[in-house]
């Protein structure tokens, strides 16, 4: 099921209405009515795969307790490793088999003997790398006792497969959500007001931003070969806003949805390509995921404390794996070392936490050099972006060298005005709100001012919708 | 959380006032069927001219040419084919009641379909469109007299979405209008045969498996016996034509299934042509008359015609 799909249009209202009316100040009924909603958006994908999902569930609620119970530190660190060998092995299994069978392949191929690689036809169950990463924090967090040792089933079950976050993030922490999920909610009518005004922040994102930059793209990367270097410009630049607008998009009709019921999910998107350097940039892109690999990667390597060597390594080690998350491909794993090489100069020259301020605190309009800075980030972002989105690597380095052509000074033809004038749209509107949670959470406005916003928002995801079955890109991962 | 309800429930009603003024603009009444709304157009302009329409799917577009049928019926019937590609019953009948009917018209020719939409339809602004009130009270009475809640259920989020599916604001002219003139409406396939990706497909399949067209010759037919709200509609139809003054011409198709026409009463004016035996038509289940597994190429058309005028021939005498 589709956030962006009339048969969510019709679940939606019927949870709400069950959670609020029926179920009103029954936290423990609203939690189970929460997790079977959950397990059926689920199964509207692939049925078969609930199972993998409750496995997965009951594996980590078990291994918590025995952590927790464990008299030793041997013992608990016996639970954790088998928790994380199992959750890893089926993550690893269901989306790295073929990629690793390929490559071993490929290697041993490159020494002159053939190889017939046993591969499967492996589908990969959605959103499988977001709630494996939540059981994994949640045991780590509970080996280290930042947490204890969740015993109500239902509240655990629900952490992991709160339907708003299911299927593509944000990656929650028990930390943050499970509280809330113990605790009874009440209606709260300015939470759920900011919600709905987040789903249409989101729904305009993606139904209008990335649907429609969606197909200029497909066409622009399909034909590089034949397209002039300014279209190629073009194209890596919609794709940035395309990726943008699907993931932010889904984000933000994943929080507004759970304000809905009364719950606060983490933020995961914060007006990234306003960002003045790449460390800004991963401040604010994928919040949850840059932070889980904070947490339970980089602090554990050792993080900035052996010197400069060690910082090197374990900023490489991160962006390597975040790109290694997002897919089987080398295109992805290259687009995790761009980003590391982008950031190397700021850690070397210890600038990696100089912006750490919103772009233009108090003012309209930013100074010269901001304008510079960010445009400058904003480049090296869409030139990592080519790896992300070619079919490989050779399609990444034809394009790359194409767009290096005399042709770049061509007027592309034909020129995406419409899109344009949707992007500049959907820039102003966050560069108003940047430093609150989403485009439409306005504050000072006069009331009347918002309301002609949410009208001229609301007319164009309806007059600039695709629909049809777009799926968003980051169900992949 | 009244004040939470009342404020969504206002803004949804507002959009809904909204929707509903612009699914009764005149202006965006053919939005998913471009091809539908040229012709009519078309025809709104040059109504003097004909005598006779004709509405239905591409079995109606692709077979039957309007110039061949003036000239075999000496000219008693100039007709304009208003049918299009992919358009199924309800979709006619909502393209009938919507086509300003010049009173010079003095007969229609009518196909005959059950209520069932193309899998190709079913999730595309092109069948959004023409759920307007009417059409989605008829669909609804059919569904549920068959008990059929899968289609009820399509239908209701059908007519849902043609109110709040503002893109029609943004209709988007068709670069190819050959069809609007060549031969009054008609156009084979033929000549789509470069232009749709639709029309390639089809030819190829038809090419990869020949064998389905002879198949579908010896098959069994059974004449189709529709429920009760459908033979209501092609009464009132009948009863809006006789008003206007208009002989209602009912055709079922080459490659259809046959429809049981007994519940029309014997006196009825409506005259009633079916195409649909294979065994009386076996001309048209060869390689040479065919396009495809579902439709005539232009030499089969041309033969089609000559028959469909010969019958309309009969009708024509049997008024004097």
């Amino acid at each position: 099921m589709l956030f962006n799909s009339i048969a969510f249009a019709i679940f939606l209202p019927i949870v709400f209405v069950l959670y609020w009316f029926v179920l009103k100040n029954k936290k423990r009924q609203q939690n189970f009515l929460l997790l079977g909603a959950s397990f059926y958006f689920y199964a509207c994908w692939d049925w078969r795969f609930l199972f993998l999902l409750i496995f997965s569930i009951v594996l980590d609620y078990f291994s918590g307790i025995q952590i927790e119970k464990s008299k030793s530190k041997k013992m608990a660190t016996f639970w954790l490793t088998l928790s994380i060998a199992i959750n890893l092995g089926f993550l690893g299994f269901f989306k790295y088999y073929n990629f690793f069978v390929d490559s071993f392949a490929d290697l041993i191929g490159g020494f002159g003997f053939a190889v017939h690689p046993w591969t499967l036809k492996i589908i990969l169950p959605i959103g499988i790398s977001f709630y494996t990463f939540h059981g994994l924090s949640y045991i780590i967090d509970v080996y280290k006792k930042k947490i204890s040792a969740e015993k109500n089933f239902i509240e655990y079950a629900l952490f992991v497969s709160y339907f708003p976050l299911l299927v593509a993030g944000p990656i929650e922490r028990a930390t943050h959500l499970l509280p809330q999920v113990k605790k009874a909610r009440i209606f709260n009518y300015e939470q759920a007001a900011n919600g709905v005004r987040q789903i249409l922040w989101g729904l305009f994102k993606k139904m209008v931003i990335a649907d429609n930059c969606a197909p200029i793209v497909n066409e622009i990367f399909g034909n590089a070969d034949q397209e002039p270097a300014s279209r190629l410009v073009i194209g890596v630049v919609l794709f940035a806003f395309q990726i943008y607008g699907d993931f932010s998009g889904y984000s933000d009709i994943a929080l507004g949805v759970s304000r809905l019921f009364g719950m606060e999910l983490l933020k995961n998107f914060a007006f990234p390509y306003f960002s003045r350097d790449i460390a800004e940039f991963w401040r604010r892109w994928h919040i949850s995921l840059s932070s889980w690999f904070r947490d339970y990667l980089y602090f554990p390597l050792g993080g900035s404390r052996g010197g400069m060597w060690m910082k090197i390594r374990n900023t490489f080690i991160i962006f390597l794996v975040s790109g290694f998350w997002h897919g089987a491909n080398w295109t992805f794993i290259i687009w995790g070392g761009l980003n590391a090489l982008f950031f190397l100069p700021l850690l070397i020259r210890d600038k990696n936490r100089n912006n750490l301020e919103t772009v233009a605190m108090g003012k309209l309009i930013p100074t010269f050099r901001d304008v510079v800075n960010i445009l400058f980030t904003f480049t090296i972002v869409c030139f990592a972006w080519i790896f992300f989105r070619a079919e490989n690597l050779s399609a990444a380095i034809s394009y790359i060298k194409n767009i290096f052509d005399s042709s770049i000074l061509q007027f592309p033809k034909p020129l995406p005005k419409k899109e344009f004038f949707l992007i500049v749209f959907m820039l102003c509107v966050e560069w108003i709100n940047r430093t609150h949670d989403h485009g439409l959470e306005i504050h000072r406005w006069k009331p009347w001012l918002r309301r002609v916003l949410y009208i001229v928002v609301l007319f164009l995801v309806l007059h600039y919708s695709n629909f049809g079955n777009h799926e968003f890109i980051y169900f992949q991962f | 959380m009244k004040r939470f309800l009342l404020k969504i429930f206002v803004w949804f009603f507002g959009i809904l006032l909204i929707g509903l003024f612009l699914m009764n603009c005149k202006k965006y009444q053919f939005y998913g069927n471009g091809e539908a709304r040229l012709k009519i157009e078309y025809y709104t302009k040059n109504a003097t001219k004909y005598n006779t329409l004709i509405f239905g799917s591409s079995r109606m577009y692709r077979h039957i040419n309007p110039t061949l049928l003036d000239s075999a019926t000496s000219h008693k019937i100039k007709a304009y084919n208003l049918a299009s590609g992919g358009t199924f019953f309800s979709e006619s009948l909502y393209q009938f009641h919507q086509t300003p009917i010049d009173k010079n018209i003095k007969y229609v020719i009518f196909e005959l379909q059950d209520l069932m939409p193309f899998e190709n339809n079913a999730y595309s602004e092109k069948i959004l469109y023409y759920h307007d009130i009417p059409t989605t009270s008829f669909e609804v009475k059919y569904h549920l007299k068959n008990k059929d809640w899968n289609s009820l259920f399509l239908t209701l989020t059908n007519f849902v979405s043609n109110i709040f599916y503002f893109k029609k604001l943004n209709r988007q002219e068709l670069y190819h209008t050959e069809f609007l003139t060549f031969n009054n409406g008609y156009f084979p396939l033929e000549k789509d045969y470069t232009l749709f990706q639709s029309v390639r497909t089809q030819r190829a399949a038809y090419l990869k498996d020949t064998t389905q067209l002879t198949q579908r010759m010896e098959q069994k037919v059974m004449k189709k016996k529709m429920n009760v709200v459908w033979k209501n509609e092609i009464k009132s139809l009948e009863k809006e034509c006789q008003d206007r003054g208009i002989k209602l011409i009912l055709v079922s198709s080459l490659f259809t299934q046959p429809i049981d026409f007994s519940f029309l009463k014997k006196d009825s004016t409506t005259k009633i042509l079916d195409f649909t035996s294979p065994k009386k038509f076996k001309e048209f289940y060869t390689y040479k008359n065919v396009h495809d597994n579902g439709h005539l190429n232009m030499r089969g058309s041309k033969i089609f015609t000559q028959k469909f005028a010969d019958r309309l021939n009969n009708v024509i005498e049997s008024e004097k």
